[in-house]
C-alpha cells in the first residue's frame, strides 16, 4: 500500500511542476523569440548601414544562409552570409556582410550567438576583435601567428574561437558559388548602369583615384 | 517575538558565517565558471539565490506530506522547476547577462548547497526560517563569487564591473580556469586566518570561575552553567 503512496505523491509534485513550467514557458516564449529575431534585425542593419530590404538566395551546394541586401533606391549593396560553425565552447553563428566588389571586401561582421567560455572567447562578441575584419579581402584573413599575410590579431587566451571565425569566413568569401554569383551580379549590374556611366566617366574618375589612395 | 528575531538574525548570520563556498567549500562549480567578470558573478549570485530562496520556502510548506523515502527526488523536481523558471526568465528578460552564464543557469540544479539547504534546514524547519536561511545563505553564496570574480577581473582584465582598464599590464592567468582555483585559494586561506585570530583573542572566562552560579553578579544573562 505504501508504494502506492509514494508513486501518487511523486506524480502529483511532477505534475504541479510540469503545469506551473508550462506556463512560464508559454509566458516566456514569445519575447524570446522576439528578443532574437529583433536582435537579428538590428545586427543585419548595423552590418550594411542602407540596407533596408533583405532577400534570401538559394545556393544548390552552400549549407550557410546567404541574403541579398538593397537599399532604399533597389540596388543591391551587398551580400548578408548567416554561418554556423563550431566554436570551442559549441556552436557559434555569424552575420557578415561582403561587397559586390572584384575582390569582395568584409562590410562588417557580427556574432549572433555562441557558447564560449566568459570572459575569454565570450570577447569575440566586442568590436576590439571583430572590428579587424572591416575591408579585409579574403587573403589577409588568417590570424597573424598563423601566416605572414594574416592582419587579424587572435585574442588573448582564445586562439581556437578566433582561429574557427577567422578560416570561416576566409572559406566563405573563397566560396566558388558564391564567388560565380557575386560575378554574374557585376555583370548585370555593369550592363545596366553603362549605358548611364558613360555621361560620367569624367566625373568618376577622381573620387575614384582619391578612394583607392586612401585605402592605401 | 524578540525570540524569533534573534533566531532569525542568528540564521541570516549563519549564511556568512559558515560561508557555503569559503567555510563549507561547496556549491564551487559556479564559483570557478562564472568569476570571471564581476558582472556575471553578479548575476549568477541572484539566480542561485532566488532558486535557493523559492526552494527553500516551498520544501519548509510541503515537508510534512513528504515521505522520507523519496524527499530527494522530490527536492530535485522543485529545485528544477525554479530553476528552468529562472533560466526562461533571464532569457526573455535579460537576454546578455542570460547569454554571457550560458550553460550554467541550467547547473544551477546540481548546485549542491542547495540540495544541501533543502535537506539539512529546510525539510526541519518552518517557512519563516527556511526563507530567512536561504536569504543567508544565498547572500553568503553571492558574497563568496563576487569577491572571486572582483579579483580576477581587476588582476586578470584589469578593470572592475564595466569600468575602463585600471592596469596596463594584466596577469592573464588570473581569468584563465588556473586563475580561479589561485584565487578561491588565497581567499580560504585568508578566511582561515581571521577565523583563528578570532578566536585566540577571546577572552578565556574559564579561568576564574565563581565557585557557584547563586553568587555570581552576571547570572542573568551568563550561558555557562556550573554542577556542584
Amino acid at each position: 500500500m505504501k508504494i502506492f503512496k509514494l508513486v501518487l505523491t511523486l506524480s502529483v509534485v511532477c505534475l504541479i511542476s510540469g503545469l506551473s513550467l508550462s506556463y512560464f514557458y508559454t509566458r516566456t516564449k514569445p519575447v524570446i523569440i522576439r528578443n532574437n529575431s529583433d536582435r537579428e534585425i538590428k545586427l543585419k542593419q548595423e552590418i550594411i548601414k542602407d540596407a533596408i530590404e533583405f532577400k534570401k538566395i538559394d545556393f544548390v551546394s552552400l549549407n550557410y544562409y546567404v541574403e541579398e541586401s538593397k537599399n532604399a533606391s533597389g540596388d543591391v549593396v551587398g551580400l548578408l552570409i548567416k554561418n554556423r560553425i563550431k566554436g570551442y565552447g559549441g556552436d557559434l553563428e555569424y552575420l557578415v556582410g561582403i561587397t559586390l566588389d572584384q575582390e569582395p571586401k568584409i562590410i562588417n561582421i557580427k556574432i549572433l550567438s555562441h557558447r564560449e567560455t566568459p570572459g575569454l572567447g565570450a570577447k569575440v562578441t566586442t568590436s576590439d576583435f571583430l572590428s579587424q575584419f572591416v575591408s579585409r579581402i579574403a587573403t589577409e584573413l588568417y590570424l597573424k601567428k598563423d601566416s605572414k599575410e594574416g592582419k587579424i590579431d587572435s585574442i588573448t587566451g582564445a586562439t581556437i574561437t578566433s582561429r574557427a571565425i577567422t578560416n570561416s569566413v576566409r572559406e566563405v568569401m573563397q566560396n566558388k558559388e558564391l564567388y560565380d554569383y557575386i560575378k554574374s551580379v557585376q555583370k548585370k549590374f555593369e550592363s545596366a548602369v553603362s549605358v548611364v556611366e558613360e555621361k560620367k566617366v569624367i566625373k568618376k574618375v577622381v573620387p575614384e583615384n582619391t578612394s583607392d589612395n586612401i585605402s592605401q | 517575538m524578540k525570540n524569533i528575531i534573534n533566531k532569525s538574525i542568528e540564521t541570516f548570520l549563519a549564511g556568512l558565517k559558515e560561508n557555503p563556498v569559503l567555510v563549507m567549500l561547496i556549491g564551487l562549480c559556479p564559483v570557478l565558471a562564472c568569476s570571471t567578470t564581476a558582472n556575471d558573478a553578479l548575476g549568477m549570485g541572484i539566480a542561485a539565490t532566488f532558486v535557493l530562496v523559492c526552494s527553500n520556502i516551498l520544501v519548509s510548506a510541503i515537508r510534512k506530506i513528504i515521505p522520507s523515502e523519496i524527499r530527494i527526488p522530490i527536492f530535485i523536481v522543485i529545485i528544477a522547476t525554479f530553476t528552468t523558471i529562472v533560466d526562461y526568465t533571464m532569457k526573455a528578460y535579460l537576454p546578455k547577462l542570460s547569454e554571457s552564464l550560458g550553460v550554467f543557469v541550467p547547473l544551477i540544479v546540481v548546485n549542491c548547497i542547495i540540495l544541501a539547504r533543502a535537506e539539512s534546514f529546510a525539510y526541519r524547519n518552518n517557512i519563516f526560517l527556511s526563507f530567512i536561511d536561504g536569504l543567508g545563505m544565498g547572500f553568503g553564496f553571492t558574497i563568496a563569487i563576487v569577491c572571486v570574480a572582483l579579483v580576477r577581473q581587476f588582476l586578470g582584465a584589469g578593470n572592475i564591473f564595466n569600468s575602463a582598464k585600471l592596469i596596463s599590464n594584466p596577469i592573464l592567468i588570473m581569468i584563465l580556469p588556473p586563475g580561479a582555483f589561485l584565487v578561491l585559494g588565497c581567499l580560504v586561506a585568508l578566511v582561515k586566518y581571521i577565523e583563528n585570530k578570532v578566536k585566540q583573542n577571546q577572552p578565556k572566562v574559564i579561568s576564574n570561575l565563581p565557585s557557584s552560579c547563586e553568587s555570581c553578579a552576571k547570572k542573568s544573562f551568563c550561558v555557562i552553567k556550573i554542577e556542584n
